[in-house]
């Protein structure tokens, strides 16, 4: 009987303003079966305003899917629009 | 009417011959079907599951009764033919259940995608400070995760903070906010939600007050100073205790997703 942890995103959700929806899921097998899971989330936003200064968030700590479906939608326009959303 | 009857043993009904079914029908049209290649139960057709009831396409109220002895009260269960495939269960006549073919369950006749329960889920986030520009660095008291529960499009997150250390010689733009919740609120025009906090321990104001905004993820804090004053202060990093045993606030918050 050999008792392992493993910790994967399992949901990554794009919200119509760019935001990315992160879900993690740790689950602790008993020879492959599962006994017992547990979800953790965080949000990741398509630009971070520092002051009054937008830049572009920092996405280098997340998971490898997270960062490639982040790069992809978060275009110019989706940044601008994430921007002029927060500020109104 | 003919019988076939065995009174003083089993009847088998044997469709000898590998892989054979053995068909029922009614003037020449298949009513069951017993797949004997895959030991499966068709009711209404071939079956492609163990058993497998097919619709004949009228709009009763479910292909499966559950009734009483007499048939007078009865549960019906199954595909409703007259929608896009949702399943109900109806009590005699009135609907109690149905799930939607595009998700999500519905109450007592209600057919409506945007009234239908189509999620739960609980798990943790953990929560942080973070000043409006610039970092922190900072030390947290213990490893408190902050819970949430979303049921349909309601997020409740429990929060549960404090700090054994922060420096904010690398923060700027004065206000603090406490940031790491788990959904982004729903885009919606004047969405704000706000809930009262629990706090002690701030070297300057003790926050009272927290807000998220539509769109964001993150809490707003504020505090008040008098009972007849301004409550809309926005909680600064200047009144952040820097020092051990800091900063603690603790609360919950509901919003929509």
């Amino acid at each position: 009987m050999a008792l392992t942890k493993e910790t994967v995103v399992d949901k990554i959700e794009v919200l119509e303003m760019g935001q990315v929806q992160v879900r993690t899921a740790t689950r602790v097998k008993e020879d492959g079966a599962v006994l017992s899971s547990s979800f953790h989330r965080h949000v990741v936003n398509p630009s971070t305003k520092s002051g009054d200064t937008w830049a572009d968030t920092d996405i280098s700590g997340e998971d490898a899917r997270v960062q490639a479906i982040a790069t992809a939608t978060w275009t110019a326009a989706v940044k601008t629009a994430y921007r002029e959303m927060i500020d109104a | 009417m003919s019988t076939i009857k065995s009174s003083a043993e089993n009847l088998t009904l044997n469709a000898d011959g590998a892989n054979n079914d053995v068909i029922i029908q009614s003037n020449g049209s298949t009513k069951v079907t017993v797949d004997g290649a895959n030991g499966r139960v068709g009711i209404g057709g071939s079956p492609t599951n163990k058993l497998h009831i097919r619709n004949d396409g009228a709009t009763q109220r479910g292909d499966l009764r559950l009734g009483d002895a007499g048939g007078t009260t009865y549960w019906d269960i199954g595909r409703d033919n007259a929608s896009t495939g949702d399943f109900t269960i109806f009590n005699q006549t009135d609907e109690k259940l149905r799930i939607l073919s595009s998700g999500g369950i519905t109450f007592n006749g209600d057919t409506a995608a945007a009234n239908a329960l189509d999620d739960y889920e609980e798990g943790t986030w953990t929560p942080a400070y973070t000043p409006e520009g610039g970092t922190f660095g900072i030390t947290y008291v213990g490893a408190i995760p902050g819970r949430y529960v979303k049921i349909g499009k309601q997020v409740t997150c429990w929060f549960y903070i404090g700090t054994d250390g922060v420096n904010t010689s690398a923060a700027s733009g004065d206000n603090v906010y406490l940031t790491g919740l788990p959904f982004a609120a729903e885009t919606v025009g004047a969405g704000v939600w706000g809930t009262a906090v629990y706090s002690e321990k701030w070297s300057g104001e003790n926050p009272t007050h927290a807000v998220i905004s539509s769109t964001e993820s993150r809490l707003q804090l504020f505090y008040r100073t008098t009972v007849n004053g301004n409550s809309n202060n926005r909680s600064k990093y200047a009144d952040m205790g820097t020092g051990g045993d800091s900063n603690y606030v603790r609360g919950f918050i509901t919003y929509g997703v």
